[in-house]
């Protein structure tokens, strides 16, 4: 809303000012991804994908893997105002052997890009993060292990 | 003037809940795993033999005969009365080649020995072997032994069977 007047009275401008108040985010570990274990095929061979969906389905259809063991997706917990839309970034995950750490892979994440909150405060709610590698005949065997990096916002 | 300075007050209070909220990160981040194997390899390396046994004893049964892993005979309750062994008995001898240090099961199911007749044979087999720190150029060897179970009624002459070994990692 804007008022004026003549010369010599006073000038009045006035501007409506919206706060959006939310909670503060609150973000927790709930569980760890696990691909399981992977037996790779003989001969020589590229590019062989190993992936768990957000809704925790292993995909291991190729003829050079052997996927056994259980799996899980990573799971986290947010908890902030109800009905707000949350941002999810989950960056990719280089994934250390723990026999030899000069040997990697990278996990691709598959993460929700956002969620809405459907409570404010506690219980808040829950959202997977998946992935993939892939995986060569010349991939070294062992055990590979990396750590997320998952930020939330409004 | 008044007016301005109003109008610059509004200006920094927009521009102030405009500012993104800052990224929040849980206290702990979950991890990420996947245990990745070599192909795993076996390979006869030896096959059992029990040796030479005369049914000694003139009425007996359940008299069992059997080799350890590690390569013992032990000729029945009464060696050289009811049993008498001799020969070259020996266990039988797998090679895995796998990963460094994995942890491979190994399953060996009992099988039938036929000749004159049938002796089922009961293998005494390793649950699970340890790759060790060559796993993945010379491998580990494991042996087999097991048992079968005589009486004085059994037809003698030469009794074979063959082993249904498998291993997978665990």
């Amino acid at each position: 809303m804007l008022s004026l007047a003549g010369p010599g009275a006073a000038a009045t401008i006035t501007t409506q000012v919206t706060a959006n108040n939310v909670k503060p985010l609150i973000i927790a570990k709930i569980q760890d991804l696990d691909l399981g274990s992977v037996v790779l095929g003989p001969g020589a061979w590229s590019n062989a994908t190993v992936s768990i969906s957000q809704a925790g389905v292993l995909n291991c259809a190729n003829a050079n893997l052997t996927c056994t063991g259980a799996t899980a997706v990573a799971q986290y917990n947010v908890q902030g105002s109800k009905q707000q839309a949350v941002r999810i970034s989950a960056p990719s995950v280089t994934l250390v052997n723990q026999n030899d750490s000069t040997k990697t892979l990278t996990l691709t994440t598959d993460a929700p890009t956002s969620i809405v909150l459907a409570n404010s405060g506690f219980p808040g709610s829950n959202f997977s993060v998946g992935g993939s590698v892939t995986l060569n005949s010349t991939t070294a065997a062992g055990t590979y292990v990396g750590t997320f990096n998952v930020t939330v916002d409004y | 003037m008044k007016g301005l300075a109003r109008v610059r007050g509004a200006t920094a209070m927009l521009a102030f809940v405009a500012t993104p909220a800052l990224a929040v990160s849980p206290a702990t981040q979950a991890t990420a795993t996947a245990r990745i194997f070599k192909p795993l390899t076996i390979s006869r390396v030896q096959d059992l033999d029990f040796g030479t046994i005369v049914l000694t004893g003139a009425s007996f049964s359940n008299e069992v005969l059997s080799i350890s892993q590690a390569g013992t005979l032990t000729c029945g309750s009464n060696p050289g009365v009811l049993l008498t062994c001799t020969g070259s008995p020996q266990p039988a001898k797998y090679k895995l080649i796998g990963t460094n240090n994995a942890t491979v099961t190994v399953s060996s199911p009992g099988f039938n020995m036929t000749g004159p007749s049938t002796l089922a044979f009961t293998p005494d087999a390793p649950a699970t072997v340890n790759l060790g720190a060559t796993g993945s150029t010379t491998g580990v060897t494991f042996a087999i032994g097991g048992s079968i179970t005589l009486a004085s009624t059994t037809p003698d002459g030469v009794y074979t069977g063959t082993f249904l070994v498998t291993a997978d990692y665990q």
